[in-house]
């Protein structure tokens, strides 16, 4: 990477005056006013203390910001209209920095954040859609030291995040059809419990159940496909973010379980694993469907059952 | 010496309350502020320390009613005793604001209105002083405003922990005075300046340019300052006496100015010496010279007789070129007043015959042998003329009996002659290469006319030890402060600018003072410029990429550690070892360990990437 001269030009730094900074300024002309139509030298004398000031000042803002580090940690699954939580990495490595406001997903104060030492930092960020994102640049931006202006600061790492559809619990009201392993046409029972798991909002009221060992709301998995590999296949239909929704509930739920599974969505066939990488083409294949279409017909003899959603 | 201060509220209250003491402070050092006015207010400030910030002392609309009643009688004072009272009004106005905030809570928001009605202080302090005393509450300003503002703002975040202890608010202190210095001789001033008019309304010193022995005077008897001048030719005289008005209107108790009529000054080529004059709180119209006037600079005077004056006020400073050649405008009258022709017959009996010169020898020589030179105890019977007694009598007298009395004389023989007033300029300040003229060195002293020309005669007979060649240290930075502050000018700046421009291109003997100078400025620049490119680049990793780059391996900035480790895998299999290895190291001292000096590692890794072969 060379540092081009749009780099030098395009200034990362931005500058704004605060309220009390506004009130500094207007004095300060009028000053240069009276002082440029009288010639009083002691009026030049304090124009050129303030003047001296905002210079100190600004030196002791560059101070404070220059050389930040700050790095985003995006967490390594985010789903639509679920709080996600965001990590940042804050070094200041040549000195003190005082009294930052780290600004992105959320504005965070930062009082202080000593010399060398590495801030953990947390935003919490919800994306209300599936598909891809951009993060823009994380701002930095201080008052310090005297409130007169706001100095920022820019960083580049501009993110693409990918947002998985939201979670929708799987039942059968939902008018899912099964399929027996290998194409026979075996209905199994969709209300055997498999195991239960914490309630999360969102959870049909029909699964929910109260546990008293925890005292806490659960709710139950039924064992649909239990000990089977299973293949996933969304055919069209009306509510596409429904669709989703459930196959990603059941790709997180095989995937929990350590099954194989897969997923047929369009002409896109993820083949059956059960890793975590697979898991997530799959995640990531569905948050960036925009229709449901004619799925391609799949002859995989790993998948024990099928998902018709 | 890392040393932090714990801070409350309380703390920025009270300092604030401190800078409002000082706003007074100001005001009181440029003379707007009675000292008692202003140790009352310090009172007020301290009981106001004492109260409770979180509530008003007094209800907020009582005092917004008395402020309003206060503005209404300071515009009834304005209305009925003129514009000349408008900066008492404002004053008054200041004040009261003061006061105000005082009484009612003092939240953030206070706080930064009590800074900026100190501030105001400070700056309508300046309209009325010239002083150097004013600096005082200026730089008690410079080192406190900026802590104010520290903690308000840190007050305002919600941290006032780890305020910074004295030794860095004594660095900023001293940052903003450098810095003050520099931008005020850069800043360019307007060709006129309010002082070169000296509209200033102060109390000055005013001189009686008539002489009326009838009357007493003790301004000899005061040691202040009125006068400045710099002798710019070398070599500078020891004294030299400073002319101000030619009396030559002679009555029984003295000399008066005589009606001549007004003559447009016209400057004559050839001048002789350059004086710069800064008078300092004296008020007189006499533009003052030695010897004879040849220009002066700013040029609006007019001529009365042998006289010049001001068309308005005198200049804070100004220029006079003198010739030592005697003026030769014309002879006056020889007219003796009714009542003192005993003095004249005196004086023809004193030197009855001989050059014009011998006989004036001769009459100064019996003055000062018969009189006795006195600032006090001069007796004035009633009913005789002070000058008769004084000579007739052997009186005792200071120089204006000398000067009046030996004039009569010499009219007594036909001689013209005329009392001159002014200043006997004797004490030489070597610190600063300049004369200080005081009230005490005001003096009248004679000319006469002879051989077509005005001679200069002085029968004060001279006072041992008079002539002073006193190093006088504080004065000479009350002179350098005025000279370099408050007559700082335009012609100032452009003198340096071509100093500058002749010494840039004809360096001689300051060309090492320059060159290293500008070396050294540019050493700076490089430095803070090298170091803004370092900060452009972002991170320690940036340099590694720019140096890859360099070498032909392209790696896209978006692309993750280990896309950029496998790029360089693949185009360049030599280099990845190395690059793991630095791979490892950066990423440990960004997510964790400070304690590893990535600068020398990156330092070397760029290095090995320079000098590797491809």
């Amino acid at each position: 990477m060379s540092v081009s001269l749009s780099d030098i030009i395009k200034s990362r730094r931005g500058f704004r005056l605060t309220g009390p900074g506004k009130v500094f300024f207007s004095f300060l002309v009028t000053i240069i006013v009276i002082a440029m139509l009288t010639g009083n030298n002691l009026l030049f004398l304090v124009i050129s203390v303030m003047m001296g000031f905002m210079i100190v000042s600004g030196i002791e803002s560059e101070r404070n910001i220059k050389d930040l580090e700050v790095t985003r940690l995006l967490p390594a699954e985010i789903f639509a209209g679920m709080q996600s939580h965001v990590r940042y990495v804050l070094k200041s490595p040549s000195r003190d920095t005082k009294r930052i406001v780290m600004n992105d997903l959320e504005s965070i104060p930062i009082a202080i954040s000593k010399k060398g030492e590495t801030s953990m930092l947390k935003a919490s960020a919800c994306f209300e859609e599936r598909g891809r994102h951009i993060l823009g640049k994380i701002r930095i931006y201080t008052t310090f030291p005297y409130g007169l202006f706001e100095k920022s600061i820019s960083f580049k790492p501009e993110d693409h995040v990918i947002v998985y559809p939201r979670p929708i619990p799987y039942t059968f009201l939902t008018g899912v059809s099964w399929k027996g392993s290998k194409g026979s046409n075996v209905t199994k029972d969709m209300e055997s419990v498999s195991h239960t798991r914490p309630y999360s909002p969102g959870d049909p009221f029909s699964s929910i159940a109260w546990k008293k060992q925890n005292v806490s709301l659960v709710t139950k998995v039924m064992d649909a496909s239990s000990g089977v590999s299973t293949l996933v296949v969304l055919v069209p239909g009306k509510d596409i973010e429904t669709k989703l929704g459930m196959a990603t509930f059941l790709v997180l739920d095989f995937y929990a379980r350590g099954l194989k599974f897969g997923i047929v969505v369009n002409n896109f066939y993820s083949g059956m694993d059960s890793s975590r990488t697979h898991k997530r083409t799959i995640l990531e294949r569905l948050a960036l469907v925009r229709e449901i279409s004619e799925p391609i017909k799949v002859d995989d003899h790993a998948a024990e059952s099928l998902i018709y959603i | 010496m890392r040393q932090k201060v714990s801070f409350t509220y309380r703390h920025i209250v009270g300092l604030s309350l401190l800078l409002s003491v000082i706003g007074a402070l100001s005001l009181a050092l440029s003379g707007v502020l009675p000292w008692p006015v202003f140790i009352a207010i310090s009172l007020v400030h301290v009981l106001a320390m004492k109260m409770p910030c979180d509530k008003d002392i007094i209800p907020a609309k009582i005092v917004t009613m008395i402020l309003l009643g206060l503005i209404f009688l300071e515009v009834v004072r304005v209305w009925t005793w003129g514009m000349g009272e408008v900066a008492i009004a404002i004053r008054d106005m200041i004040i009261a604001l003061d006061i105000a905030r005082l009484l009612l809570k003092k939240e953030l928001r206070e706080v930064y209105q009590i800074l900026g009605i100190s501030f105001s202080e400070l700056v309508f302090a300046t309209i009325f002083t010239l002083s150097l005393t004013f600096t005082i509450s200026l730089v008690f300003m410079i080192f406190l405003i900026p802590l104010v503002l520290y903690l308000a703002d840190a007050e305002r975040f919600g941290f006032l922990d780890h305020v910074p202890g004295p030794m860095h608010w004594l660095k900023v202190g001293t940052g903003v005075v450098l810095l003050t210095c520099i931008i005020f001789y850069v800043i360019p001033r307007p060709y006129d300046t309010i002082l070169k008019f000296n509209s200033l309304h102060r109390h000055k010193k005013v001189f009686s340019e008539d002489i009326n022995l009838g009357q007493g005077t003790d301004i000899s008897l005061d040691n202040s300052i009125v006068m400045r001048i710099v002798w710019h030719d070398k070599p500078h005289p020891r004294a030299f006496l400073l002319a101000g008005a030619h009396l030559e209107k002679a009555t029984i108790t003295g000399f008066e100015r005589s009606s001549r009529k007004i003559n447009t000054f016209r400057p004559a080529s050839h001048p002789m010496h350059r004086l710069t004059i800064y008078p300092q709180d004296i008020e007189v119209k006499n533009v003052f010279h030695p010897f004879s006037l040849v220009n002066v600079s700013p040029g609006d005077i007019r001529k009365e007789g042998d006289d010049y004056y001001w068309r308005s006020c005198m200049p804070a400073v100004y220029d006079v070129w003198v010739s030592e050649t005697p003026g030769r405008s014309e002879a006056c009258s020889v007219q003796v007043p009714p009542g003192l022709e005993d003095v004249a017959g005196l004086a023809r009996r004193i030197a009855p015959e001989g050059s014009a010169g011998k006989r004036v020898a001769a009459l100064t020589a019996y003055l000062r042998h018969h009189c006795r030179y006195s600032l006090v105890n001069q007796y004035k019977p009633r009913g005789l003329s002070p000058i008769k007694w004084f000579v007739m009598n052997g009186g005792e007298g200071d120089c204006e009996y000398f000067a009046t009395s030996l004039a009569l004389m010499l009219r007594g023989l036909g001689i013209p002659s005329r009392v001159v007033t002014g200043f006997y300029v004797h004490e030489y300040n070597p610190l600063g290469g300049y004369y200080i003229v005081r009230a005490s060195s005001a003096h009248a002293w004679v000319e006469y006319w002879d051989k077509g020309a005005w001679h200069t005669q002085d029968p004060t007979p001279p006072e041992p030890g008079l002539y002073r060649l006193r190093p006088n240290l504080i004065d000479e930075i009350r002179f350098r402060w005025i000279r370099w502050v408050i007559h700082y000018s335009l012609n100032d700046q452009v003198y340096f600018a071509s100093h500058v421009g002749n010494t840039i291109i004809n360096p001689g003997r300051n060309a090492i003072y320059w060159i290293s100078g500008l070396l050294l400025a540019a050493a700076m620049l490089w430095l803070g410029f090298s170091k803004g490119l370092r900060h452009l680049n972002n991170s320690f990793y940036d340099q590694v990429l720019v140096a890859f780059s360099k070498r032909g391996v392209k790696l896209d900035t978006k692309a993750s550690h280990g896309e950029h480790l496998r790029y360089v895998e693949n185009n360049w299999p030599v280099m990845a070892r190395y690059f793991s290895r630095y791979l490892e190291d950066y990423l440990l001292w960004r997510f964790g360990k400070g304690d590893i000096d990535i600068a020398s590692i990156t330092g070397k890794f760029v290095k090995r990437i320079k000098s590797s072969p491809s």
